[in-house]
């Protein structure tokens, strides 16, 4: 119920039409040389490729900072308290003195380590959930969609700052409650695409020949349902970036000393008086990975909706 | 039509049932006991005693639910544990401010959303209809509290036209009330604009193509008459029922909101009352805002029956 389109953005509708006109324009395709064929998409995709490559530029600095030689994010120069960005601090420091840039570097971690650990698990709870509850029916369909119904009846941010209630604060639990709640959106989807799939001769065939269940669905069916449900980890991706932010915000989320976004931009909230470039740099870099994710979810799923060669 | 209402008011008492065992359950999945939870470190034995026979704590646990949802529905959600008031008294307190702040940028969002939507949809391809798409866009990728900092960076701080934060209720001085309502609105209702918008674009495309509008064109009505009386009234009724959809993000968007512009809502109550523990607000707060978010989703499937017969199915 609940006819919430939280994260509906990619629904069934982007199911199967892949394989139609895939094989259909290889031909064509294959009168070019392949390097033309790439150079031709990456130019009309390009705001993909760059979103491509800015997400890949953060996630290599952020994670191996020492190659970059980024400055320590918490060591505290109280002397050069609120200076505003110049040379030697690009972004600005902080009430404690500390580098913003190396700062809002470190930050990216939590958001792109939320962002992973959330798509991961809530993929790996929600698509079994939503290929047994579309492939069986019956009973077992009602128990397990009643069960994501519950999940969906409450605002998604609601629902997580309860849980956070119930089992605390700090960057596990956080992520916790991101992935519960993103979990319909990969249940309800998987569910939809098992069920457009499981009438097709392919899957019949498997069945005649004796495939148990399992083996059905998890090697026959989900590979050709697995386009939309990268688009949606696209979409969960960003959503779960934007709500782990909105939870450190609030100062329920990531603990300090450890830089988020989300709690740079708090504290840059309450200083905005004395030092614009506080909250300013951490949001232009949430916006950034939010606009690449949505870049890369929206074009995969056009250049599967109209086939991969025409792309 | 009667059938519809009736299947769909079947869907929504379980859920909302669901719901409250579930806002139930959460105090009594904390560790301890519920009633030592709910009082706080700072309850005197005595206290405890009381509201463990007032829970039913030595019952079973449907009869403790059974006690707990009869006292909500006599308006009873029990007392903070940081200042003893009733939580059904400090939701009160708290709701004017939010119910100002939803209706505020739902407002704004339907202001902005309007010619942001109908350009693209009347001159596509436009210098115009790029600019909207172009800020719809944005306004869809930016984060609300980003958004909110720059607001109150560029039109607070720098230009001084409107106070950073702050609430004054309406009743006490309508200007001053609403000259602080604007910038929580714009924050809280720019990316509903950008999905009203975007709604609204491809429903007019959809109107535009109709017989009755090529007749109404042919007779020789202006564009405005025809834009206005026939194509608007029409294109309008999903964006509508939008409004109701998008009301458990609108829900979501005031708590970041409110912390943001320090504005006392229910927002600001059930961020404070989990970061001091105080249960029973926590609890009160969001059985709210779960029955407020269900209630209106019923309105909008019910209005959207009544709006578009072929959804009842009663044919």
């Amino acid at each position: 119920m609940a006819s919430s389109t939280q994260l509906s953005s990619a629904t069934g509708s982007t199911t199967g039409s892949a394989t139609a006109s895939g094989s259909m324009g290889q031909d064509a395709a294959a009168a070019v040389s392949p390097a033309a064929v790439w150079g031709q998409r990456a130019r009309k995709n390009w705001p993909a490729l760059l979103a491509v490559l800015f997400l890949l530029a953060v996630a290599v600095i952020a994670f191996v900072p020492s190659l970059f030689g980024v400055a320590d994010p918490l060591a505290t120069t109280p002397r050069d308290a609120f200076l505003p960005p110049s040379r030697a601090y690009p972004f600005g420091t902080d009430d404690l003195g500390r580098d913003l840039l190396s700062r809002t570097i470190y930050g990216a971690r939590v958001s792109l380590g939320t962002a992973l650990a959330v798509v991961i698990a809530a993929a790996a709870v929600g698509v079994p959930i939503g290929l047994i509850a579309g492939y069986r029916e019956g009973l077992a369909d009602s128990l397990l969609m009643r069960s994501i119904d519950v999940v969906l009846a409450f605002p998604a941010i609601l629902l997580a700052m309860g849980l956070i209630a119930v089992i605390g604060t700090g960057w596990v639990n956080g992520a916790l409650a991101v992935t519960i709640v993103s979990i319909p959106a990969f249940a309800r989807l998987a569910r939809a695409s098992v069920m457009q799939e499981k009438v097709r001769e392919y899957v019949v065939a498997a069945r005649t020949i004796g495939a148990g269940t399992p083996r059905i669905l998890f090697r026959t069916i989900l590979p050709n349902c697995l386009g939309p449900l990268l688009v949606q980890a696209a979409f969960v991706a960003t959503w779960a970036i934007l709500l782990e932010a909105s939870l450190s915000f609030l100062g329920l989320g990531v603990s300090p000393p450890t830089p988020s976004w989300g709690q740079m931009l708090s504290a840059g909230k309450t200083n905005l008086y004395r030092a614009w470039w506080y909250g300013f740099f951490p949001g232009l870099a949430l916006t950034l990975v939010v606009l690449s994710l949505n870049t890369i979810g929206e074009t995969t799923q056009r250049v599967i909706r109209k086939g991969w060669r025409s792309a | 039509m009667g059938s519809y209402l009736f299947n769909r008011l079947l869907q929504f008492v379980p859920t909302l049932f669901v719901v409250s065992i579930v806002v139930f359950l959460m105090v009594r999945a904390i560790p301890g006991d519920a009633a030592l939870v709910l009082l706080g470190p700072t309850a005197k034995p005595g206290q405890v005693e009381i509201l463990r026979q007032k829970m039913g704590l030595e019952e079973p646990i449907w009869q403790q639910y059974l006690i707990w949802i009869g006292g909500v529905f006599r308006g009873d959600l029990g007392a903070s544990a940081i200042n003893g008031f009733p939580v059904a008294e400090l939701i009160r307190q708290k709701l004017p401010a939010t119910v100002a702040l939803a209706i505020g940028s739902m407002f704004v969002a339907l202001l902005i959303a309007i010619p942001m939507g109908v350009i693209p949809a009347l001159r596509p391809g436009s210098g115009g209809a790029r600019v909207a798409t172009f800020v719809s866009g944005l306004l869809m990728a930016i984060p609300t509290f980003w958004l909110g900092v720059l607001l109150v960076l560029v039109v607070s701080l720098r230009l001084k036209w409107l106070p950073p934060s702050g609430y004054v209720p309406f009743s006490e001085n309508p200007l001053q009330s609403m000259k602080q309502l604007i910038l929580p609105s714009l924050t809280l209702g720019a990316y509903l604009s950008a999905i009203f918008a975007r709604f609204l674009t491809s429903s007019l495309a959809d109107v535009l193509s109709e017989d009755y509008v090529r007749t109404a064109t042919a007779k020789g009505l202006r564009e405005r008459v025809v834009i206005g009386r026939h194509v608007m009234r029409n294109a309008l009724i999903p964006v509508v029922t939008m409004l109701g959809i998008q009301f458990g993000g609108l829900l979501g968007g005031a708590v970041i909101v409110e912390a943001i512009f320090d504005w006392p809502g229910l927002g600001r109550l059930l961020v404070t009352s989990i970061s001091s523990r105080d249960y029973a607000v926590v609890q009160g707060t969001i059985l709210l805002a779960a029955s407020a978010f269900l209630f209106v989703n019923l309105l909008t499937d019910l209005t959207y029956g009544l709006l578009d017969p072929r959804i009842r199915g009663d044919e």
